[in-house]
């Protein structure tokens, strides 16, 4: 564009803009003025302020309505219980199945349960020595049983 | 795990068993073993009590919501019957459950039997250990010499019964019996003889058993002692072809005039009798004392006896003939030496005869007065058994006669030991069967008043009466307060006819309720 073409363009922009504000301000000046003759008859305004000088009925509350109970239609539930696929990667974890491979190695507290006449006694599990799926020993050691 | 978090576990169903029917606390029934043996057997109970039993430590209101439902979680256990029955299975005859200073459990047996030998063994058995290795000992321990041969006794066979356990089962009691015939055997089965004790100490796995003779033969049958006075008062006879005799009746005080043919013997006799501490029972009391029931008897009276007949001749005759009887015996229950239950059996006799004859006439004659008067002293305040009791009771017995002419023979006590013993060896009979004592007149049909001891099981005994009325119908009353381990104990009486079978019995450790009954029972 040449710098003639420029300069035309930008005083026909501000000529515009001009134009503009002076319509809007016409615009204003007329809303103002319907307005005010609103004001002046009285009409919103005055339902407004006897509408504050009056007490309003208040609207009765309503429970909400309950549907009337009966028998509920047959209907068939669904749902899925995906079992968590086996990962046999170890990388330091144990492997399922645990079994115990020596029910002799197994250790008891001297404290367990007592039958009420203290005829019959059923020590606590100390230690229980498993073997995981890789052939790796897992040790469970159970806390002391706390007296009653 | 947190033993308070767990609910009590172990057997939780107590109560009377009968004809294999335990009823709960809550009314109801289940089916339940009834405990075995032979009768006397089938109502014995051991307590146990272990120091550190729980018990039920739960809330009133969990206790009381399971009595609802028939269960009650006990801090102690019963060994029934002769298999010693735990939770409703046998242990095993003459197997208890020993628990050692350690608070360790142990099935305990022996070889001590009625067979004497120098040596005998006791085993322990580890007991009640869940996942323990099974652990067994077995010792040795000197026999003493039962003293069971003096005096000798003319017995048929012999018995060997465990009788009584320590709630810890550090001891065990055992009876020596004998055994005269099947005349009494439903009453008192054989009678008792002397007594062992085997007594545990130490842990099951280092124990040290002991035996002992805590009642010889000699003993167990107290002290026994009788004596009689005989005095002939008068005896002639005027004969059938004299004169009219005037003389002085002696007896009567009175002088009359004897006109006619008399036979008269009449002699004054007196006797006393006394049995000392015979030891009926030795059981452990609930507290593991070891105790003895023993009984005690002591008798007095004097007896004027009389035959006589009369033919009158001529004149008529009027006189009076009278005298009086009296007879006393006085039965003592004993509990370690204080008495928790006696009878009085007291015989009164007022005999009157008014004799009224004529020419050729027998005399008419009168009137004779006999009552029993029983009293029972059931009023008692021994500790620590439980009394309940309804105070003295005295019991007025009549004692009718028929046939009244002739009677001879001997009156009240007079019989009481000479009838039934042969020599004073014999005393151990006397318990079993001696304890009748009559208003007895040869040809005549009377009512009779006597006691028998009765042996509901071997730790339960009671006194019984005896009546036997006109016509011979007998009747058993058990009246007696039940006499067991831990006292004299109130329980209802029951009647039935003599020789009519066994009278059950069982005394529950726990609760010290007694029962008896005409079927087995037993608590467990």
């Amino acid at each position: 564009m040449a710098l003639g073409d420029s300069r035309r363009a930008s005083g026909v922009t501000l000529e515009q803009q001009r134009r503009a504000i002076g319509t809007n301000n016409e615009k204003a000046r007329r809303d103002i003025g319907k307005s005010n003759e609103a004001s002046r008859r009285g009409t919103a305004q005055l339902v407004d302020d006897l509408n504050r000088l009056t007490v309003p009925a208040k609207e009765p509350r309503r429970l909400r309505t309950i549907q009337p109970r009966g028998l509920l239609p047959a209907a068939r539930g669904t749902a899925s219980n995906l079992p968590k696929p086996v990962s046999n990667s170890g990388g330091g974890g144990i492997a399922s199945p645990l079994t115990e491979q020596d029910y002799l190695a197994r250790e008891f507290w001297p404290d367990g349960l007592v039958s009420s006449d203290g005829l019959f006694f059923m020590p606590a599990v100390k230690k229980v020595v498993m073997q995981d799926a890789n052939g790796e020993s897992a040790t469970f050691e159970y806390a002391q049983p706390v007296s009653p | 795990m947190n033993p308070a978090n767990v609910p009590p576990w172990g057997c939780p169903w107590h109560g009377l068993v009968k004809a294999g029917q335990l009823e709960l606390p809550n009314g109801e029934f289940i089916d339940y073993p009834q405990p075995f043996g032979f009768w006397y057997h089938q109502g014995v109970t051991h307590g146990v009590r272990h120091p550190d039993a729980p018990g039920d430590p739960r809330a009133p209101e969990q206790v009381a919501a399971d009595a609802a439902l028939g269960r009650e979680w006990r801090s102690s256990a019963i060994l029934a019957g002769l298999g010693c029955q735990l939770y409703g299975k046998s242990l095993g005859t003459a197997q208890w459950i020993y628990i050692d200073p350690l608070g360790a459990r142990w099935l305990a047996s022996t070889t001590l039997s009625q067979v004497y030998g120098a040596t005998r063994q006791v085993t322990l058995q580890r007991f009640g250990d869940f996942g323990a290795e099974p652990e067994s000992y077995t010792y040795t321990f000197a026999v003493p010499p039962y003293g069971n041969t003096t005096p000798a006794l003319s017995i048929t066979s012999t018995q060997f019964d465990m009788c009584s356990i320590k709630p810890d089962g550090s001891a065990a009691l055992f009876v020596m019996g004998g055994v005269y015939g099947p005349e009494i055997a439903d009453i008192f089965p054989w009678a008792p003889l002397g007594w062992i004790e085997l007594s545990l100490s130490g842990p099951g796995t280092d124990c040290v058993p002991v035996c002992e003779v805590v009642k010889t033969r000699a003993q167990a049958l107290g002290a026994y002692s009788y004596s009689e006075n005989y005095v002939p008062q008068r005896e002639w006879e005027q004969g059938p072809n004299s004169d009219p005799v005037y003389g002085t009746d002696d007896v009567l005080g009175r002088t009359i005039q004897l006109y006619f043919k008399f036979f008269r013997s009449r002699y004054l006799s007196s006797n006393t009798s006394t049995l000392t501490d015979r030891v009926m029972a030795m059981f452990y009391s609930p507290s593991g004392e070891r105790q003895e029931l023993t009984l005690s008897m002591e008798g007095s009276g004097t007896v004027v006896a009389t035959q006589e007949d009369m033919v009158f001749l001529e004149e008529s005759y009027t006189g009076t003939m009278s005298y009086q009887t009296h007879q006393v015996m006085d039965v003592t229950f004993k509990l370690n030496g204080v008495a928790i239950d006696s009878r009085k059996y007291e015989f009164e006799r007022t005999d009157t005869n008014d004799v009224v004859s004529g020419e050729g006439k027998e005399g008419a004659y009168g009137t004779l007065n006999a009552s029993w008067t029983i009293t029972s002293a059931r009023s008692t305040d021994y500790s620590p058994g439980e009394v309940l009791s309804e105070g003295p009771t005295v019991e007025e017995f009549e004692v009718g006669f028929q046939g009244f002419p002739p009677r001879s023979g001997s009156i009240g006590f007079l019989t009481m030991y000479g009838t039934l013993m042969d020599d004073a060896n014999d005393a151990a009979r006397s318990v079993l069967d001696g304890f009748l004592y009559y208003a007895y007149f040869a040809g005549a049909s009377s009512n009779t008043a006597g006691f028998r001891p009765v042996m509901h099981s071997i730790n339960m005994y009671s006194i019984a009466d005896i009546r036997v009325y006109d016509g011979g119908v007998t009747k058993m009353l058990t009246v007696g307060d039940c006499l067991t381990p831990a006292g004299k104990i109130y329980a209802p009486p029951i009647e039935r006819a003599q020789s009519a079978g066994n009278i059950f019995g069982s005394w529950c450790p726990d609760t010290n309720s007694v029962a008896r009954d005409f079927v087995p029972v037993c608590w467990v």
